[in-house]
């Protein structure tokens, strides 16, 4: 009988000890935590090659370990002279504005019939030049350059083996600072344990 | 930090080599531990001789919906105590390297300043400071470029 009270006593008192001390102790297991993110890079337009780029480096300047995994289209995101093209046709949300001349030129959306974005050749490299000189006048960093932040910052970038395999790529066609040839096997666990995990 | 003494904000602007090949100021500063190449067109080195005050050309990598790079220049009036982040390129002028953030977005943003920024809590700064850097001073205004990779070698 003295035996069972003492260990009511000692459940109770633990219990109180752990609703005293638990809060406080997972708060600070919580608050010495790294975050995680885990992006898949599935697009190799240069209009989609900004994000993964962008999410990555300002996950990495604010000190979270960051994954990304490249596959498919993504994977030429991954070559060391990124080929990224962006193409107007059947993307009717991208404005069509010029980088140049005065502002009400610049401001003009220029209306493109579908017909003349299929049928003119070269279109879609006026528009790319179009795109990288407007994000220059702005500003903005390159997709080159983020792509250096991320490996400044130690954003590890694994690559589909199989995607490599199926287009026919060779390893040295890649940036050296490619962690890993991997699958989705690798890197689903990598995408399980993240915080955060994001495909684009 | 006050923007009240912002005398403009250098975006998208181009330094191209011709300013910065004559009678420039090249050199190599440590910014947050890592060398940086610097060129001072001749016409920025005169307009600082020139400046009753010190210009600071503080470096912002602007972390919004996309990442800009652009340059804001100030007055120092003095440089406060305790701020010792500044690194003097040339006497009277003085640069630094900051990640900033918006810090709101009111409804009225815009003018030489835009939305507000506030430095963004960066983990390892050092790591996105750029390599290279060029200042220049033309039709009464203060321009610049950073980057990233060695094109201004």
């Amino acid at each position: 009988m003295n035996a069972e009270l003492a260990s009511q006593d000692m459940d109770q008192w633990l219990n109180r000890k752990l609703d005293e001390v638990l809060p406080t102790k997972l708060q600070e297991i919580e608050d010495s935590r790294t975050p995680s993110m885990a992006i898949i890079a599935t697009k190799g337009t240069l209009d989609w090659a900004y994000p993964p780029f962008i999410l990555a480096s300002t996950a990495a300047a604010l000190g979270w370990d960051t994954s990304i995994f490249f596959t498919f289209y993504g994977l030429l995101l991954l070559k060391k002279e990124i080929p990224a093209e962006v193409s107007p046709l059947g993307n009717p949300a991208m404005p069509m504005k010029m980088p140049f001349g005065p502002k009400w030129f610049q401001d003009f959306n220029w209306p493109m019939p579908n017909l003349l974005m299929a049928a003119v050749p070269g279109f879609e490299k006026v528009a790319t030049g179009l795109m990288k000189k407007t994000f220059k006048n702005k500003g903005v960093a390159s997709v080159e350059e983020l792509r250096e932040l991320c490996l400044e910052a130690d954003v590890k970038m694994v690559a589909c083996q199989m995607t490599v395999d199926v287009f026919g790529f060779d390893h040295s066609e890649f940036i050296p600072e490619v962690t890993d040839y991997v699958g989705a096997t690798y890197f689903l666990p990598v995408a399980q344990k993240s915080d955060v995990c994001l495909f684009i | 930090m006050p923007h009240e003494d912002t005398l403009n904000l250098s975006i998208g602007d181009l330094v191209p080599r011709r300013r910065i090949a004559a009678k420039a100021h090249r050199d190599c500063i440590n910014l947050s531990g890592k060398q940086v190449l610097i060129d001072v067109s001749a016409g920025a080195v005169r307009a600082v001789t020139e400046s009753p005050v010190a210009i600071a050309a503080e470096l912002e990598l602007y972390f919004s919906c996309l990442v800009r790079k652009q340059l804001r220049f100030r007055r120092l009036p003095g440089l406060a105590p305790g701020v010792v982040d500044y690194v003097r390129v040339i006497p009277g002028l003085y640069t630094l390297f900051r990640a900033v953030t918006t810090a709101h977005c009111p409804i009225a943003a815009g003018g030489v300043d835009g939305p507000p920024v506030e430095t963004l809590p960066m983990h390892q700064p050092e790591r996105f400071v750029p390599d290279w850097i060029r200042i220049d001073y033309r039709t009464g205004r203060w321009v610049g470029e950073f980057g990233y990779a060695r094109k201004g070698t």
